[in-house]
């Protein structure tokens, strides 16, 4: 992926002094990419960087170490499930909801998680969004077209429930916040859902769909209370 | 790092290379107290830091099987990683991340030499402690404190108040004496 021009890789003196410099974090982001390139074109400078990593890297236990907060791991753990993407930061859902995802996979464990593969892309007079939800083995078990102007949502089931005696509910996390109900629905039928204007004036932050699994009417504390099976992002056009 | 360490995270690795998210975990308590030192020293705010270490362990379990045990050792590649991110976070916050007013000239040779003396102090690497200390005070001040700070040449030369080609050349005399130096 690049959009700069093909650069001869430079002599042998500038190549390794590049590779110092690079390694050593003193360029500037233009000069950044263009090393980056190199490195993905020429073996010999990659091996020139390598070699500069291992010289200096030990700089790098002259540091204090410092714990990082448990919720970075949530994150991390929420990213990288298998079958499980979602990508999203601290700065798009509040640190309560990450929490509470990785304790709902967890719960689920033997049951299909969700991936969420994002695109979004103008169709007709009114963009919508298209965020597909699928499981590990790459089924997709709901679409869900969200149509930002017409204040919908729109989720078509793809395949059958597996969650006998519980239904799903759908949620809107805004960035930051906590997660707000949509309502549940039927899982076998193609329902629309209408987003409050306030949710949809949050959307430009960045935000998350997603689906646990409740019982029947929904959860009875008003956030979510079982596993959450998918989930999906949702950004403003 | 010792040797058995070494082996240890390695073979992590590998786990991770063949999505063993167990094993990430423990890589993850093994070494991320020590990236994210190296993310908070180069970005200006803890949350920016949380951010890219997140980043940085989806990109371990996404980039676990390009580990190559025979170029690199384990902690310095992870080390490479969270650097990277991060300072590729830096330019790309651009002038946003001078909000927060600059470190001067002091601080950062007060935290860099704090820093040296507790690589002095430690057990290994001596061979790069020794080629450190043969680099003229100001150079190794200059180098140390661009590998922690990430900031650019034409940063460095602005808070170390000399001409952009003054702090390229004193860098640049410095890697190179000490790349003669460790392969000696």
């Amino acid at each position: 992926m690049s959009d700069l021009p093909p650069r001869p890789p430079p002599d042998d003196g500038d190549e390794d002094m590049l590779a110092a410099e690079y390694v050593l974090g003193v360029l500037d982001a233009d000069a950044r990419r263009q090393a980056e390139q190199l490195l993905r074109e020429h073996p010999g400078f990659a091996r020139a960087v390598a070699a500069w990593q291992e010289r200096l890297g030990p700089l790098a236990d002259a540091l204090e170490p410092v714990r990082p907060p448990e919720q970075v791991w949530a994150r991390i753990e929420a990213q990288t499930r298998p079958g499980g993407v979602v990508r999203t930061t601290r700065q798009e859902a509040g640190s309560d909801f990450w929490r509470w995802l990785s304790y709902g996979s967890m719960a689920l464990a033997a049951a299909s998680l969700a991936a969420a593969i994002f695109f979004a892309y103008p169709r007709g007079p009114t963009p919508v969004q298209v965020t597909a939800l699928s499981s590990q083995d790459g089924r997709t078990h709901f679409t869900a077209v969200i149509d930002v102007a017409g204040r919908e949502a729109t989720l078509v089931p793809q395949s059958a429930w597996t969650a006998p005696g519980r239904v799903p509910e759908l949620w809107l996390v805004p960035a930051g916040g906590a997660p707000v109900s949509l309502g549940v629905f039927d899982p076998s039928q193609t329902r629309r859902i209408a987003v409050p204007s306030s949710v949809i004036d949050a959307i430009g932050a960045g935000m998350t769909l997603a689906i646990s699994v409740e019982p029947p009417g929904g959860s009875p504390t008003g956030q979510p209370t079982g596993p959450v099976i998918a989930t999906g992002t949702v950004q403003a056009l | 790092m010792n040797d058995i360490s070494r082996e240890h995270l390695a073979s992590r690795l590998r786990a991770v290379a063949a999505r063993d998210q167990s094993a990430l975990r423990e890589v993850y308590e093994l070494t991320s107290a020590k990236l994210f030192a190296v993310c908070l020293r180069i970005l200006a705010t803890r949350e920016e830091a949380e951010d890219v270490l997140q980043e940085v362990y989806v990109n371990v379990w996404n980039r676990a099987a390009s580990f190559d045990p025979a170029r690199s050792s384990p902690i310095t590649w992870l080390v490479a990683i969270a650097r990277n991110k991060a300072i590729d976070r830096l330019r790309a916050l651009g002038p946003r991340a001078s909000h927060t007013p600059l470190p001067d000239d002091d601080s950062i040779a007060d935290g860099t030499m704090d820093a040296l003396a507790r690589l002095e102090h430690g057990e290994e690497h001596r061979r790069l402690r020794a080629c450190l200390g043969e680099l003229e005070p100001r150079t190794r001040l200059a180098i140390v404190g661009a590998f922690f700070g990430g900031a650019t040449y034409d940063a460095l030369a602005q808070r170390g108040n000399v001409p952009l080609s003054t702090m390229k050349s004193w860098i640049r005399r410095g890697l190179i004496a000490l790349r003669g130096c460790l392969e000696r």
